[in-house]
């Protein structure tokens, strides 16, 4: 890595790299301001930059006032995410670990099989899983949330563990296979502690994909059993825009705290996820 | 070791393994995606309803017909691919010319990485109310800044505006796109080896040849793949849409996910609904064919 200067040129580049900084610190700055300003200072022509006042009002709605229900989405996508977390960690570290080993012609057939998915409309493949849940009873349910959110997290986490698990040179399981493992043991023993970053990239983007997750949520629940925050938070709002805001955008940044805090703590991991997922 | 006929149990036992393994994810991805695919092709040959489930009768290509004589539906379609191409070229200049500018020497990469991945972080929803709120008809941000610094004289209508509305809903999409494409490229750029770029400064290649025949080719894979995955999420997504616009003035800024959602869950006309999907799915098919040919021509070798 060359040294690090600081030269015109190098200055011309942080100004530029100031103004995407702001364009993505703006907006999330204005949904945290505008969740302590009082109703009255919200709706202000021209809107204010820095508060004149603060208040908690819209906290105090959200936690002990009439959108309380917010907590019961809130909980409800825990359990869902956390159960799509589960599923793809322990279904896909078993096929990502079968993909790698087991050779396969090509990586092509397996990236047009991975992007296909991909294409599939969501809409489309919910109209008769909507159907069927419905004849089973699995509609406001958080095993059908978790099956369906499961099954769409699958096929990116296989993917990225089936990368990591590549990268873990088969002579440690040839090793183990001497000393006197299973094929069992290999895996558990050998693969599965080596490949913790990978299982961390994945669960990461499993619970991201089930915590964003939109359309499927909304459709397959109807009352607040199970519904999760995404379509919970419009079920809650959508009326509402033009009163109250405050309330809105204090609902956004609590429902994204998950999100980022999992972002701060695990940042690598996100990234890794990503230029291994994402790159040959 | 003796040659059996058969396989060796070694084999026959690795095999009943690589079921074991794989059976679960496969049947869950059969589930989730390969089954309800054929049923809702099946579908689209039927007048389902979502009023009685029960019944449903045969009504061969009614859908489809209908479908061909519906402008709607074509300039939805249409429009959808006009907003996916927008924010696919534009995720590709903006991110890739800011991958470009952090991939010099310089401090606070990973600071600068970190604040604008966050536009990729925020979950969806949060962001289409918030971005609803920015572009608010009255108390929005960005007409107050517009109006401040001198660019507009009043507050316009951004959602309820047929030419703005676009605009809006396309912003959100780029905003969100950029930090993804631009992540990408700067890994991409990361394992570029020094040697060669330095045999072509030594060779005398200057800055704009160096990008054209040593970054861009080596970063066609990852260009290619963030612009298709992007593509089809434009059309995937539906919260921003319904939430910001819900269809826009006009359906001016109607996707085909919205559009079908609506046949679908709103007209409860489910067999049409799944002929739009399935004309969808084909439509992307097809267009992901000819991308791959034009896109991966010779870079067979690269994957």
């Amino acid at each position: 890595m060359p040294m690090r200067v600081i030269s015109r040129k190098s200055i011309a580049v942080y100004v530029a790299l100031v103004i995407p900084m702001l364009c993505v610190l703006i907006p999330v700055y204005w949904l945290s301001v505008t969740s302590v300003k009082p109703n009255y200072t919200i709706m202000t022509r021209p809107p204010e930059l820095l508060p004149r006042a603060i208040s908690l009002e819209h906290y105090s709605n959200l936690i002990l006032g009439k959108d309380r229900i917010f907590f019961t989405y809130f909980r409800n996508g825990v359990i869902v995410s956390l159960g799509t977390v589960i599923v793809n960690i322990v279904l896909g570290t078993a096929a990502g670990y079968v993909l790698s080993r087991f050779r396969f012609r090509g990586r092509l057939p397996l990236m047009i099989t991975f992007l296909g998915f991909q294409m599939f409309p969501l809409v489309l493949l919910l109209i008769p899983i909507y159907i069927s849940f419905n004849k089973v009873g699995l509609l406001n349910s958080y095993t059908g949330l978790i099956i369906v959110h499961s099954g769409l997290a699958l096929p990116f986490s296989i993917w990225l563990l089936k990368k990591f698990i590549d990268k873990i040179p088969i002579e440690l399981e040839h090793a183990g296979a001497l000393d006197g493992c299973s094929t069992f043991d290999v895996l558990w023993r050998i693969v599965m502690p080596l490949t913790t970053p990978g299982v961390l990239a994945a669960s990461i983007f499993a619970f991201l994909l089930s915590w964003n997750e939109y359309i499927f949520a909304l459709t397959l629940t109807s009352d607040e059993t199970a519904r999760t925050l995404s379509p919970g938070f419009t079920v809650m709002y959508v009326s509402l825009m033009s009163e109250r805001f405050g309330d809105i955008m204090t609902a956004g940044l609590v429902a994204s705290l998950p999100v980022l805090i999992i972002y701060l703590c695990l940042q690598r991991y996100v990234l890794t996820g990503l230029t291994v997922g994402g790159l040959k | 070791m003796r040659p059996s006929t058969g396989w060796s149990r070694r084999a026959r036992r690795n095999f009943t393994l690589a079921i074991f393994l794989l059976g679960p994810s496969a049947c869950l991805i059969a589930s989730v995606f390969i089954w309800p695919l054929v049923n809702a092709i099946v579908l689209s040959f039927t007048d389902q309803t979502l009023l009685d489930l029960d019944r449903a009768n045969w009504v061969g290509w009614q859908n489809y017909r209908r479908l061909l004589e519906d402008p709607a539906f074509w300039r939805v379609l249409g429009n959808t691919f006009a907003f996916a191409l927008i924010v696919a070229v534009a995720q590709l200049i903006f991110g890739l010319t800011l991958a470009m500018l952090l991939h010099q020497p310089i401090y606070g990469k990973a600071l600068f990485r970190g604040v604008v991945l966050l536009a990729w972080i925020l979950p969806v929803v949060v962001l289409a109310f918030l971005w609803e709120w920015l572009f608010s008809a009255e108390f929005g941000l960005v007409n107050g800044g517009l109006e401040r610094a001198g660019i507009i004289t009043d507050y316009l209508p951004w959602l309820a505006h047929p030419v703005l509305s676009p605009i809006a809903v396309l912003v959100v999409f780029i905003w969100r796109s950029i930090p993804f494409m631009m992540v990408m490229c700067l890994a991409r750029l990361e394992t570029i080896p020094h040697e060669i770029i330095e045999a072509a400064k030594i060779d005398g290649a200057g800055g704009a040849a160096r990008f054209r025949s040593i970054i861009l080719p080596w970063l066609r894979p990852v260009l290619g793949l963030s612009t298709l995955v992007t593509i089809f999420w434009v059309f995937e997504n539906y919260v921003i849409i319904r939430t910001m616009t819900g269809g826009g003035p006009a359906d001016r800024t109607k996707t085909l996910s919205v559009l079908v959602y609506h046949v679908a869950f709103e007209t409860f006309n489910l067999g049409q609904a799944a002929a739009m999907g399935t004309v969808w799915f084909l439509t992307l098919a097809a267009f992901a064919v000819i991308y791959f040919y034009i896109v991966c021509r010779t870079d067979d070798d690269a994957y």
